[in-house]
């Protein structure tokens, strides 16, 4: 994360020097000094991305410059199903990631054995494509003799904001959501996080599936009811939004019966209308959320952060609340914000510097919790 | 030609190193099922025992399955990352010819069956003898009956007293389903598991008979659909959903204890 003290891996004498430890103090802005070279740097780390349906791999100099990032979608194969099947994920990781990493290792026209590092997700996730991805990064790393890193996937989504030349102030509330999660973070320091809030029950991206199901509108549910949401009345509907101002945690359960009913209760209610109302819930909760906690932790911007950051009345609510405030708007690009190997190399550049190796007796984590005890 | 061979198809991790001459170390782990952790650690124990580097290998040779999918992608996913990142060549070794392997000299007609869980079987029929070992049937997946009629008719309708043997875990798991067999002959733990030493073995024979693979062409061996069970996969995608990428109770940890998966 740019706009602190960046850590240094390598010295100009390509000693390794150790970086600030992730507690230290923010201490404002950072100018970047240009693109490092791709031969000089010495900073590329490959990362790998395969805790759910995505399949991803790309490189990364310094923690923040995209060499390269490909990203495999598997959307078309579980759409067949209405949602992610485990089994058809863990196949299609296996086939797909030994080609995604070619490619980016060609794009960003780095030898494996010239990379710093390789990092991938171990967890949380599902469990059988998590193995595929922790396998395949560490005979990578040991066979290149190359760091191995394991990463946190939710860590790596607080990367994102800060990728490509980005300049994220601290502290910064970060909107964490998609089909899995929904966390409320404050990034306080790099790699020091305060997590305010997270979801009691459904995941916003959950919420925006299933009622899609219920509306007809297939899978995944994002997209869809964001795209019928422009057609339609958010006012016309006046679903409730579950703890709204109550604390910080998210409940999303509720609101998606409350549009189960009401769809049933009205067959005739137009389809746009009950999608842009059932969005502006969810986008009221979290925007009002994060613009409380913005004012209680004094932070200079709000970032999203998951594939829900890519839904559009969200990013124009965060823009308008954050211009009222006077405080910044971080709004990753769409690829960045939903599951990408970048922001995981990004996160194990960093890892590395504080932390080092990681064990080559990792396995995969699917219950990883964002902050370790 | 060195070789390495992977074997991850059950709940055994194991290794190999050497020629075709001959195995130079393995190492197999029958414990617990820990792939994704133990796999890597001992591939670098069993190169260093035996005094190779992994770039002085030739071929890596994996056992492709049928087996148990989460350990076998570990197993396919660490060959096919090795072979890419040191740019060698791959062949694939069936678990079940691997597991008939271990009766090469026995002039028998041999059932390698492994469990597949949720009452199946992955099975094949060999007859084997002077070192060697040939596929008669298989390899499949089915119920243990199904195993039992097919074996049936090979011990008694084709060989008389000669009879078959029975090993791998799956035959150890349903051994009474499978012993109303006539003629059944059943192998003990110690031909539960397919040996690394013998992914080498068949691994070198294949490699010199020019069966190489590249990494991106590889392939494990399900032999059933991964929707296969239509409730199992509307099961797993509910709690995929919950989970997604994040915070998932590892649908396949939950089933882990029954399904291949
Ligand atoms: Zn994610």
């Amino acid at each position: 994360m740019r706009g602190t003290t960046r850590p240094m891996v390598r010295g100009t004498t390509g000693t390794m020097v150790r970086p600030t430890k992730p507690d230290a103090r923010a201490t404002g802005s950072v100018r970047r000094t240009g693109r490092p070279s791709l031969e000089a740097a010495g900073g590329a780390v490959l990362g790998i991305e395969t805790s759910c349906d995505e399949t991803a791999a790309a490189v990364v100099v310094d923690g923040v410059d995209i060499a390269s990032s490909v990203v495999s979608s598997q959307v078309d194969l579980h759409t067949l199903y209405g949602g992610v099947v485990p089994e058809v994920a863990s196949r299609a990781h296996l086939d797909l990631l030994v080609p995604l990493v070619t490619t980016a290792l060609s794009e960003a026209e780095v030898e494996g054995r010239g990379l710093s590092g390789v990092a991938v997700t171990s967890g949380p996730g599902l469990a059988g494509a998590l193995m595929v991805g922790v396998a395949t990064a560490k005979a990578l790393a040991v066979a290149w003799d190359v760091p191995f890193v394991a990463v946190n996937h939710l860590e790596a989504h607080l990367f994102a904001a800060g990728l490509d030349g980005a300049d994220v102030p601290l502290p910064v509330v970060t909107v964490l959501a998609s089909g899995g999660h929904t966390m409320l973070v404050v990034i306080e320091a790099p790699g020091r996080y305060r997590l305010l809030g997270q979801t009691l029950d459904d995941a916003a991206g959950e919420a925006f599936d299933k009622v899609a199901r219920f509306l007809g509108l297939g899978y995944p549910g994002g997209p869809v009811v964001d795209r019928m949401a422009q057609e339609g009345d958010p006012r016309s509907v006046d679903f409730p939004r579950p703890l709204l101002h109550q604390g910080w945690d998210f409940s999303f359960s509720g609101l998606k019966s409350a549009v189960l009913r009401y769809t049933r209760l009205h067959p005739d209610a137009p389809t746009a209308d009950v999608a842009a109302s059932f969005q502006a819930a969810v986008v009221d909760v979290l925007v009002s959320k994060a613009v409380r906690a913005v004012r209680e932790t004094g932070a200079a911007g709000i970032c999203l952060a998951g594939g829900v950051a890519a839904n559009s009345e969200l990013r124009r609510r965060t823009t308008e609340a954050c211009e009222s405030m006077g405080v910044r708007a971080l709004l990753p690009e769409r690829a960045m914000c939903t599951d990408n190997a970048a922001m995981v190399a990004a996160a194990g550049w960093w890892r590395l510097a504080w932390d080092g190796p990681s064990s080559l007796e990792t396995g995969a984590e699917p219950d990883l919790p964002l902050l370790t005890a | 030609m060195m070789l390495l061979a992977i074997e991850t198809s059950t709940k055994a991790v194991g290794v190999a190193v050497g020629g075709p001459a001959g195995m130079t170390a393995t190492i197999r782990m029958d414990g617990p099922p820990r792939h994704a952790e133990q796999l890597m650690p001992l591939v670098s124990a069993c190169c260093s025992y035996a005094g190779v580097t992994l770039a002085a290998l030739d071929v890596i040779a994996v056992d492709t399955g049928p087996g148990l999918f989460t350990g076998l992608r570990v197993g396919v996913a660490t060959a096919k990352a090795l072979a890419f990142a040191l740019a060698k060549d791959l062949v694939a070794v069936s678990s079940l010819d691997a597991l008939a392997w271990s009766m090469r000299f026995t002039e028998a007609t041999v059932a390698a069956v492994l469990d597949a869980r949720r009452g199946q079987c992955f099975w094949a029929v060999y007859r084997c003898g002077g070192g060697a070992v040939q596929q008669v049937t298989g390899p499949a997946v089915g119920a243990p009956e199904k195993v039992r009629d097919a074996l049936a008719e090979y011990g008694c309708a084709r060989l008389g007293k000669r009879g078959v043997t029975a090993v791998g875990d799956g035959a150890l798991r349903y051994a009474s389903v499978l012993s109303e067999a006539d003629g059944l002959t059943l192998g003990d733990a110690s031909l539960a598991y397919p040996p690394p030493e013998g992914v080498l073995a068949l691994g070198a024979s294949g490699a010199s008979s020019a069966q190489l693979v590249r990494p991106a062409d590889l392939r494990a061996m399900y032999l059933t659909d991964p929707d296969a069970d239509a409730s199992t996969a509307s099961a797993a995608v509910a709690s995929a959903a919950h989970a997604s990428a994040e915070s998932v109770a590892s649908p396949g940890g939950a089933s882990e204890g029954t399904a291949p998966w």
